[in-house]
């Protein structure tokens, strides 16, 4: 008897040791409420920072998966690279829509319907000491065409062939790009982090495959690479010869915590000053230690897509998008968190269009079910071991379904084995990811026939029309009306079940100031200085 | 005496070449290569796939891209990262000395702890304790450890050292000394029914000392335990590295394997598995020296 | 009195595999019943452990979890406890070449990452309960070799063994009396507090895509689960490890009294 006494006794001790430290956080839950806007007011480039030689250390949820920002296409590998490297135009947010600025080109001037002129800033330095040059920028346009997945999804047509014909060089600072067939989209374009300069030398000695050292990682951003260790952390050093604004601290460290606690943890003890990845649920317990909790709408659209080849009818693709119940998904599962789909791009996007949202019907979706003879079918639901929000997600879009006589069984799978089966193999029937594009146009390249992102096969070839009249429809008005048709088109083909659009939720120590979030999870330290 | 040892290193080369065959075929069965992981949910095009599969010798059968492997492992130049191209035998070298280090300072804090408390318990009889904080001990693995050490730090707001090797130890330390205790104290207990310890006991030895004979005579089995820990930590403590981001050989396999990279995976298998075969070897000598009777039998 | 704490040791045990075999009469709700409106409620009377962050019962995901990771954990334990300890003591008692054998494929097994056993498993048997079990009980088997290895070395050699031999007793009588009683004292203890080890297990190869997918609850899912919630609802992770050190605690009370009565009967005997 003692014994087990004695073992209960320890048990009821640890019990209230952990209801002690959740009381403790919980107590002051509600103390200070104080939304915090994130100010992102036009930046003023003449202003210069206060110099500091502190340490910035953030804390990301996933290493990054390369060195070769062509090569980027995680979150974290544009957060961390895109320190180092910048495009010739540069995406701005003004806290409610994107813009697209120019950044190493001073100016430019489209000559005719398919030839812009671009002029570059003077006086831009590589971090290895070499002058920007037009052919710098020659080298890395064209290895972004090569080599790059998201680049040649950028820059390539609805038949795949590459949109720039030549680039050709007046002078060291002077270019013009030639295109095959008008392309409206392509300062936008320019704009991605997959467009990014490099130094010629560096773009040529790595033309087959992607960079694999170091000391070759060389652009012309605020920040150079000092160190990486996978897994663990990657160290960036203030680079001196910056052309722009010069950030204020001196050093960068990435840390990888995957662990959700071990980031929580981190910014409440000060190991870290900003975290990324913070999941809603945490938000309160930050905010009552005095913690700023940063939100911003986010570019990432999360889906559970839908094998066309499988599921030809559009009813019951339809009938699918109607099962789910996506305002109580937002206000529950993600607290707020997040937009409900009202559309295919993110509200985010100048000329992003709002549609007639698939409101929660069960009923008709039954209806729709029943009328194309699908009720009693078995779907798998394909997800992602790397993310637990999609893997809790899988559990709710399963109730849903279940409720219109869709049974579903979920698959966990490991990340890199999942991209296989959905992207290359098409070997599902539902699949749960969230594309984050960086312009309206990319996001709707997606659902072109044959397009690599286009995992659940969607085909329609009044999409490819409609696209590739974008593509070449100067007049800003009628394009603009071509951008309604094709968003409403493929939203009611539904490819996908439209979930909605993730907020981004960073949280940052008092300390930090002057940050600024991008709906893409970049952090931007432009005028950040620690106070 | 030559020959013997020959023929445990021909005994480890053995080890290592069927380690890295089946760990590499394992690899390559599951879905998913390099190339995936490169480009993500994009795909690149079809002559640029084919120039990277060249380079990545994913051109040629298994068994042909296993030979290449093996060739550069005896030749020393174990590739580089796929992915950061640094030289893999750099970098495992790097991992290992941080793993080994883990792995010895986890075994001497274990150690120390479990004959203290094994001392205090059956010298001094405070058993009863001991064996309910065993059972805490182990009752929870050893990533939720590190999750209350944490916990305790950020309430304390006390920094946590992330990427060095105190909370790692800290953690494998607390979650490893449970079932250490018990295996010692069981044998020492044992070893206390022996008919030789009643022997000395007889003569009037004191109880320390009879501890001390006692203790000797648990070495060989308790050691076969401690260096079995000791090899899965230096092949990596996978969660509790990756909690602490501390780069250790477990973070190195898992991030080698989830962006396949084929090269820092064979020579993360090569070092591991002649490490534990060598460690073996070491545990079956450390055994002869401690009970000379297998000595004298051989 | 220690005759009762080994009763209640026992009546825990009976208690987690009577609700684990009638789980589907005695949970409350059905175990994926996902309830957005209600997630990470803490415990009360309509959910007496509280909701998960699907607003899932807690109770009723634990008792199914229960029948899952005790089929699991049993099962492989069992499997590697014996082919491990018995391969042990076979590879100590004919030694040369079978030992030798042996020693190279557990060296092998022993070198192999837990993941990448459970990738091979996969690749071979396939996902679901078998697999798993399989997958985690290779992973525990070199242990067992190693400990069962060693201690039947050190035992052989003793004198009473040599008098055993002497007076004609077979290798297999004597490593069954001799070996197996001095086994006990560390592989049995080392077996149960592996349990942990192999609910753990389990857990961490639904990474690979083994393992029960969801919504099936396991004590393992459940605890990486709801671990990343200790900071809001901390009963949530508590509750499965109470359980796993409830079970660690009687086991490690009914070897010892088990290990108690084999030996009075074998000094009987």
């Amino acid at each position: 008897m003692n014994r087990k006494f004695l073992y209960l006794v320890i048990l009821i001790i640890i019990a209230v040791l952990a209801s002690y430290v959740s009381e403790s956080f919980l107590t002051r839950r509600g103390a200070s409420i104080t939304i915090t806007v994130p100010t992102t007011s036009t930046t003023v480039y003449l202003l210069s920072n206060p110099m500091q030689n502190a340490t910035l250390r953030i804390a990301l949820s996933t290493d990054i998966s390369t060195i070769d920002i062509h090569y980027a296409t995680g979150v974290a590998d544009f957060e961390v690279l895109g320190n180092v490297y910048e495009s010739l135009f540069r995406i701005t947010y003004n806290g409610s829509k994107l813009a697209y600025i120019p950044w190493l080109v001073k100016e430019f001037k489209q000559l005719n319907d398919t030839a812009w002129l671009f002029v570059l800033r003077n006086g831009i330095m590589f971090q290895n000491g070499e002058r920007l040059t037009a052919y710098d920028v020659k080298a890395s346009l064209e290895r972004s065409m090569r080599l790059s997945g998201i680049g040649k999804q950028l820059l390539t047509d609805a038949k795949g062939r590459p949109i720039i014909s030549d680039i050709v060089i007046i002078n060291d600072t002077a270019f013009i790009i030639m295109l095959r067939e008008p392309f409206t989209p392509l300062i936008e374009h320019l704009a991605h982090l997959s467009t990014a300069i490099m130094p010629r030398d560096v773009a040529l000695k790595y033309w087959n495959g992607p960079i694999n050292s170091t000391q070759d990682v060389i652009g012309t951003g605020p920040f150079m690479l000092e160190s990486y260790e996978k897994g663990s952390r990657a160290v960036l050093k203030r680079f001196d010869g910056y052309w722009g604004r010069k950030p204020a601290i001196q050093n960068l460290v990435y840390l990888i915590l995957p662990d959700a606690n071990a980031r929580i943890s981190a910014i409440l003890s000060g190991s870290v000053d900003i975290a990324t990845g913070v999941s809603p649920d945490m938000v309160n317990t930050l905010r009552a230690q005095g913690i700023e909790v940063y939100r911003v709408t986010g570019v990432r659209l999360v889906l559970v897509a839908i094998n066309c080849l499988r599921i030809p009818d559009v009813r019951v693709r339809q009938a699918l998008n109607y099962a789910i119940n996506r305002s109580a998904i937002v206000k529950e599962l993600m607290d707020g968190y997040a937009q409900v789909a009202m559309g295919i791009a993110s509200p985010v996007f100048p000329d992003a269009a709002v549609l007639e949202p698939y409101n929660y019907n069960v009923s008709k979706a039954r209806e729709l079910i029943e009328e194309a003879g699908f009720a009693g079918k078995k779907l798998t639901l394909l997800v992602s071991t790397r993310s637990p929000k999609d893997v809790q997600l899988a559990q709710v879009v399963q109730q849903y379904l279940k409720a219109v006589g869709v049974d579903v069984e979920i698959v966990q799978m490991e990340h890199t084995a999942f991209l296989k089966r959905v992207f290359i193999d098409h070997d599902f029937d539902l699949a749960i990811y969230g594309p984050s594009p960086s312009s309206l146009y990319y996001a709707l390249t997606y659902w072109r026939t044959n397009a690599s992102l286009n995992g659940p096969q969607y085909s329609n070839p009044e999409v490819d029309v409609l696209l590739d009249r974008i593509a070449r429809e100067v007049n800003e008005s009628k394009r603009l009306e071509l951008y309604r048709d094709v968003q409403e088109v493929i939203w009611r083909d539904a490819p996908a079940m439209w979930l909605y659009f993730e907020d981004v939720v960073v949280a940052a120590r008092p300390s930090v100031k002057g940050l600024q979030i991008l709906p893409f999870q970049k952090l931007v330290l432009d005028s950040m200085y620690i106070g | 005496m030559w020959l013997h040892i020959l023929k445990k290193l021909f005994y480890v080369l053995l080890v290592v070449l069927t380690t890295t065959a089946v760990l590499y075929s394992v690899a390559r069965l599951f879905p998913g290569d390099p190339i995936t992981v490169l480009y993500g949910e994009t795909t690149p095009s079809p002559d640029i796939r084919k120039l990277l599969e060249a380079r990545l010798w994913l051109d040629k059968p298994i068994y042909a891209q296993l030979l290449l492997y093996w060739k550069r492992l005896f030749t020393g130049d174990w590739g580089v990262s796929i992915f950061s191209g640094e030289p893999v035998l750099t970098l495992i070298l790097r991992r290992y000395i941080n793993s080994l280090a883990l792995a010895l300072a986890t075994t001497i804090t274990t150690t120390a702890l479990c004959v203290l408390l094994v001392y205090l318990s059956t010298v001094k009889g405070y058993d009863k304790i001991f064996t309910q904080l065993a059972t805490v001990s182990t009752s929870m693995p050893a990533v939720l450890w590190g999750i209350v050490l944490m916990l305790v730090l950020a309430l304390l707001k006390m920094p946590i050292p992330f990427g060095s090797i105190v909370m790692p130890l800290a953690t494998l330390t607390i979650a490893g000394v449970g079932i250490f205790y018990t295996i010692l104290k069981n044998l020492i207990e044992k070893a206390f029914s022996e008919p030789f310890i009643e022997m000395y006991r007889a003569v009037g030895m004191s109880r320390a000392r009879l501890f001390i004979r006692a203790l000797h005579y648990a070495m060989p089995v308790y050691v076969t335990a401690v260096l079995y820990r000791l090899g899965l930590i230096v092949a990596g403590a996978i969660a509790t590295e990756t909690l602490f981001s501390y780069p250790g050989m477990g973070k190195l396999l898992v991030d080698a394997f989830s962006s396949r990279d084929y090269p820092v995976l064979l020579g993360w298998s090569a070092m591991i598995s002649s490490t534990l075969a060598l460690l073996n070897i070491f545990g079956d000598l450390l055994h002869m020296y401690i009970d000379p009777r297998i000595r004298e039998e051989k | 009195m220690r005759g009762l704490v080994a009763k209640i040791s026992l009546g825990i045990i009976f208690a987690e595999i009577f609700l684990a075999l009638l789980a589907n009469f005695i949970a409350p709700y059905p175990y994926y019943r996902v309830d957005l409106e209600n997630r990470l409620r803490p415990p009360s009377p309509t959910h007496i452990l509280g909701t998960d962050p699907l607003g899932r019962d807690v109770f009723s995901r634990l008792v199914y979890a229960l029948r899952i990771s005790f089929a699991v954990a049993i099962l492989s334990l069992a499997v590697a406890l014996l082919i491990g300890t018995a391969l042990g003591m076979v590879s100590a008692i004919l030694g040369s070449v079978t030992d030798a054998v042996l020693s190279w494929i557990f060296d092998v097994v022993y070198a192999m990452p837990g993941f990448f056993i459970a990738i091979a498993i996969l690749l071979i048997i396939g996902s679901g309960v078998m697999g798993t079990a399989a997958a985690i009980s290779l992973t525990l088997t070199p242990i067992f070799f190693r400990l069962s290895r060693s201690a039947a070395r050190g035992v052989l050699v003793k004198q009473y063994v040599e008098v055993a031999k002497a007076l004609g007793a077979s290798t297999l009588r004597i490593a069954l009396n001799y070996v197996g009683r001095e086994l006990m004292a560390v592989v049995i203890p080392a077996a149960v507090y592996m349990l942990s080890d192999a609910i753990a297990l389990e857990a961490t190869l639904s990474v690979v895509g083994l393992g029960v997918n969801p919504p099936t609850p396991s004590l393992g899912n459940m605890i990486s689960e709801y671990k990343d919630y200790v900071f809001v609802a901390p009963w949530l992770v508590a509750t499965p490890i109470a359980i796993i050190a409830l079970t660690i605690a009687s086991l490690n009370i009914l070897a010892k009294e088990l290990d108690k009565k084999l030996n009075a009967f074998l000094e009987a005997a």
